[in-house]
């Protein structure tokens, strides 16, 4: 170990000190005294951390024997991450004010989660990735069941807790089975554990894929991989382990909603694609394809249908959340090929950003309509919004429109860069369907709209005093415009540029 | 002479398949949660299995993160289940059914 390794480390050391510091500042001083204080100690870990990850660069570097790896892609997503757990800490001041709950923990919370996350996007070795990934959930079950007065919080707490806990348990064999293939057939053949790696690294486990002829169809290997890729969509709340997305989503306060969708999205979708770099034009049989496809044309299907009709519109964006997931695996899906693999990279990185900051946004105008601490959570209370509330109306319009993918927001751009992605992977059916979807979803946002603007309602003025949420949710509207409509101009070409770091491969151990 | 590699590995699946069967079908949470536990220590007889086998440490190293991440686990779940068992007194799962639609 040296200062080289502790840098490329150091956005998540930085996030997980953080948390403690704001955890035992708030626990030394007066409770009145430390609110803008603990934000701003907060936020000030949350800043060095996006610098520290920024200096790292786009050229890729191993550290702490070779159990994580940095390069451009990594950076991106660790800087996404601090700029999520910043955004949340900012806008929910307020409505922690007004539900009266302990702000202190909550941000020590929001920043140790995000250092899981960190910690899973940028792990090489799967022992990593779990210790990671329990990290970042352990935050969440708490998180998800913060509001511990009510007991719709409590319940998906709850829930999440106990499903989350299963799919622990399911990863973890996924692992062990993984490990224990990758070894014996290692050993069956006579090859060398690379030096400095080991059995459960990604570049060993790429080695045996690629050099062992059958491995990839071995039954004890693909079990292994179809537990390790199942419960991380888990994780991302892909369909069909959905279920518990919406409960939560609708439970948690707006928030803490949004953090939850975001985070665990970024962080199990970045991991996976590396799973994917490594299984690329591997012989893998049908196996890992035919889940894949499932996996995501469901969700799409699940989620857009799910949404419409619904009465809440938090459960509405949990919903929304598990079709996305889909478009997602559908990106990934086409970086299994090997032709497709660098547009299908930039395609999926690029849908992660937008997807974070239509999600982030969205439920900021979640909590920012909210009146006598509660979210304005039930469809009905968006009724005639455009009259009484033209701003927040237009702003949750751009948002919606985004989600359901209309020209002119980046929505729509992400969906054409995952779709083109995929028509050049031959999937040209995955696609159809996909499309048929889009328009399912079509109708559940534009019946939020219809209702916003196209009803009458007789309900009262909302006079809303959460300035920290407007902000959050009118900047996040106006990136969503400004990268729909300039893409280029906006941050296209920095993505381009971190992802052409070239993927972990099994040739560079040679 | 030793156990076979293959024992070892179909007695974890057995013992998983166990821990599957109670998550699926117990309706109190302490219940669910000690099926989860069974998974866990299932999953770690199969690495310190293979560890062994292949002669690795890896295996063993990853049994040590599980044990200490299913503690830390068990604290937070505990204290959800406490929680509800404040406001509902009763805390099987049939009763977390406030959220649906």
């Amino acid at each position: 170990m040296n200062f080289g390794d502790i840098h490329a480390a150091g956005a998540p050391i930085l996030m997980a000190v953080g948390g403690c510091v704001v955890l035992l500042t708030d626990l030394a001083s007066k409770r009145s005294a430390t609110r803008k204080f603990g934000t701003f100690l907060a936020i000030l870990f949350c800043i060095a951390s996006m610098v520290c990850s920024y200096t790292l660069g786009g050229q890729l570097r191993t550290a702490f024997s070779n159990g994580i790896a940095v390069e451009g892609l990594v950076v991106t997503m660790q800087i996404l991450l601090a700029a999520i757990a910043a955004i949340t800490i900012v806008a929910s001041s307020e409505i922690l004010q007004s539900f009266h709950l302990p702000k202190g923990e909550y941000r020590a919370l929001i920043l140790l989660a995000s250092a899981g996350a960190m910690v899973l996007v940028q792990s090489l070795d799967l022992v990593n990735a779990f210790v990671g990934i329990e990290i970042m959930s352990v935050a969440f079950y708490v998180l998800a069941g913060y509001r511990r007065a009510q007991a719709a919080s409590e319940e998906a707490g709850a829930k999440y807790f106990l499903m989350g806990a299963f799919v622990s348990a399911i990863l973890l064999f996924g692992i062990a089975l993984i490990y224990g293939s990758v070894g014996l057939a290692m050993k069956a053949n006579g090859l060398e554990l690379p030096q400095g790696y080991s059995f459960t690294n990604i570049v060993t486990i790429s080695k045996a894929i690629h050099q062992v002829p059958g491995f990839g169809t071995s039954p004890l290997f693909l079990l292994g991989a179809v537990m390790l890729i199942g419960s991380l969509m888990f994780k991302a709340g892909v369909a069909p382990f959905h279920m518990v997305a919406p409960d939560v989503y609708q439970g948690a306060p707006a928030p803490i909603a949004g953090f939850l969708a975001t985070t665990s999205k970024v962080a199990a979708f970045t991991i996976l694609m590396r799973f994917f770099t490594i299984l690329a034009g591997a012989d893998t049989g049908a196996a890992i394809n035919v889940v894949v496809i499932g996996l995501a044309l469901l969700s799409i299907i699940v989620g857009n249908t799910g949404a419409a009709n619904q009465k809440s519109i938090k459960r509405l964006f949990g919903y929304s959340s598990v079709a996305h997931g889909g478009y997602i695996v559908l990106g990934l899906l086409a970086s299994l090929g090997t032709e497709s693999q660098a547009a299908a990279i930039t395609a999926v990185t690029f849908y992660i950003v937008a997807y974070a900051i239509t999600t982030i946004g969205s439920f900021a105008v979640v909590a920012w309509l909210g009146k006598d601490g509660e979210d304005a959570d039930a469809i009905s209370a968006y009724r005639g919004l455009g009259k009484r509330n033209l701003g927040a109306a237009i702003t949750l319009g751009i948002f919606l429109l985004s989600l359901s993918g209309i020209p002119l927001t980046v929505g729509f751009l992400t969906k054409l860069g995952v779709f083109m992605a995929l028509l050049s992977a031959g999937g040209t059916w995955v696609a159809v369907v996909a499309l048929i979807g889009s328009a399912i979803g079509l109708y559940a946002y534009l019946r939020v709209i219809s209702e916003m603007f196209f009803v009458d309602s007789t309900q009262q003025e909302t006079s809303s005093t959460d300035g920290a949420s407007k902000l959050v949710a009118v900047s996040a509207a106006t990136l969503v415009i400004v990268m729909g409509v300039f893409p280029s101009q906006a941050l296209l070409p920095s993505f381009e540029a971190s992802v052409t770091a070239p993927p972990v491969s099994g040739d560079e151990v040679k | 002479m030793s156990i076979p590699l293959n024992y070892y590995i179909v007695l974890s699946m057995i013992l998983f398949s166990l821990g599957i069967a109670g998550v699926t079908t117990r309706r109190n949470p302490i219940l669910i949660f000690m099926s989860i536990e069974l998974m866990l220590n299932a999953v770690n007889l199969s690495l310190i299995a293979f560890g062994r086998y292949l002669g690795d440490a890896g295996g063993q190293m990853l049994t040590i993160f599980v044990m200490a991440v299913a503690a830390a686990e068990v604290s937070v779940g505990l204290g959800i289940l406490i929680a509800i068992f404040r406001t509902k007194d009763n805390v099987d799962v049939d009763v977390l059914n406030g959220l649906k639609g």
